[in-house]
């Protein structure tokens, strides 16, 4: 285990309200034994731990959802703090959703510097009647921003691991990546430095 | 070093997803054999569990805590309020009120699969609980595949979380 692998990986859902981003945090299951009246959606999940093993190796992913921040434009630093990917959800049926990724673009740039995985997603593709957002215009733009692409429904739940799946390798595939620890960087010495705002259930562990 | 390969990941993935996934035999504490104590059945000799820890929900599986991880702790009974349909039991109380719950120090990196909520003013959890302090704002634990809670508490800045013995399954020995 001290080949540098990371153990822990962060990763952001990001994009306007009502994109369906915590729909996508929901649900990682094909459950068709469940009904919502038997769930806790209702308070709304912040973030999800979710264990995976490659090669005998675990690896826990830590899947931050926006807490309904981004409806004040701008998501404060520590969320964006130690992200290693980033999925940026638009709405097939909102033209606008998509129009103002740019914007997230941006923000992310900022906050997450070089190298974070980007992929994007168009979300409720269920809703095909009222498409506004073509296939085509998701996959040209995602090739500009050379990001991964994929259209997905929570609803359907048709595409929704594939996304998180392609994040992680693309994340494995990026060495640079890996020492960015969700609870702050690494120094030179190999010890972890706390970030200022991410200790305990906030934030990630140094671990 | 060699790198897992996209389809060695693609694989450990699907068989991950729950779909697919193979559901160990569970038990719930309340199915130990009358008398047994579930302290002495269900921890260690440093008061950590002996085996996984599991959702509620048979048929979801999800893996909520690996072996070792939470501490086995005594505390008022029913500290989270019980709601109208929850398919938890009430707590088996003993004569003192008191009931037990998995504690878990570090992070949330420390459970191997969980959701934490967002935090929470609209269900009060018991000034009782342990951690709880006038004022703290509560994030409830759920299960990270079907969603399935309130399984246990934790606080909004905080570093440990509790879950209630009662709504969760243990892993059955072969």
């Amino acid at each position: 285990m001290s080949d540098g692998l990371p153990m822990n990986l962060k990763l952001l859902l990001i994009g306007n309200s009502s994109v369906g981003k915590s729909s996508l945090l929901l649900r990682f299951t094909d459950d068709e034994f469940l009904s919502d009246e038997e769930t806790s959606a209702t308070i709304g999940v912040d973030f999800k731990v979710k264990s995976i093993e490659v090669e005998g190796r675990r690896y826990k992913l830590s899947i931050w959802d926006t807490a309904g921040q981004e409806r004040f434009r701008t998501l404060t630093s520590s969320y964006y703090r130690g992200a290693q990917g980033v999925v940026l959800v638009y709405d097939v049926s909102s033209r606008q959703s998509f129009d103002e990724l740019l914007k997230w673009f941006t923000e992310i740039d900022i906050h997450c510097g070089e190298g974070v995985v980007k992929m994007l997603v168009g979300n409720k593709v269920d809703k095909e009647a009222s498409r506004q957002v073509t296939t085509d215009e998701g996959k040209t733009f995602a090739e500009r921003m050379g990001t991964l692409f994929i259209e997905c429904s929570a609803k359907t739940r048709v595409g929704v691991m594939e996304a998180f799946q392609e994040l992680v390798m693309r994340i494995l595939d990026t060495p640079s990546l890996w020492n960015r620890n969700s609870n702050g960087i690494r120094a030179d010495n190999g010890t972890i430095q706390p970030g200022n705002e991410s200790s305990g259930l906030l934030g990630g562990c140094s671990c | 070093m060699s790198q897992p390969s996209q389809a060695d990941i693609f694989a450990a993935l699907q068989a991950q997803s729950s779909s697919s996934r193979k559901r160990p035999p569970t038990q719930l504490i309340s199915d130990l054999p009358e008398g047994e104590d579930a302290k002495a059945s269900l921890t260690n000799g440093q008061g950590t569990n002996v085996t996984k820890i599991h959702c509620f929900r048979q048929g979801c599986g999800c893996v909520i805590l690996a072996p070792g991880v939470g501490q086995w702790i005594s505390a008022d009974s029913n500290l989270i309020p019980s709601e109208d349909g929850s398919p938890f039991p009430g707590s088996n109380a003993s004569p003192d009120n008191q009931s037990a719950y998995w504690h878990i120090t570090g992070s949330p990196m420390s459970f191997d699969n969980i959701g934490f909520s967002k935090p929470s003013e609209l269900k009060s959890l018991s000034l009782n609980a342990p951690g709880n302090a006038s004022g703290k704002k509560v994030k409830w634990l759920s299960c990270a595949d079907c969603d399935l809670g309130p399984v246990g508490w934790s606080f909004e800045g905080g570093t440990e979380a509790w879950l209630a013995v009662e709504r969760v399954r243990y892993g059955v020995k072969p």
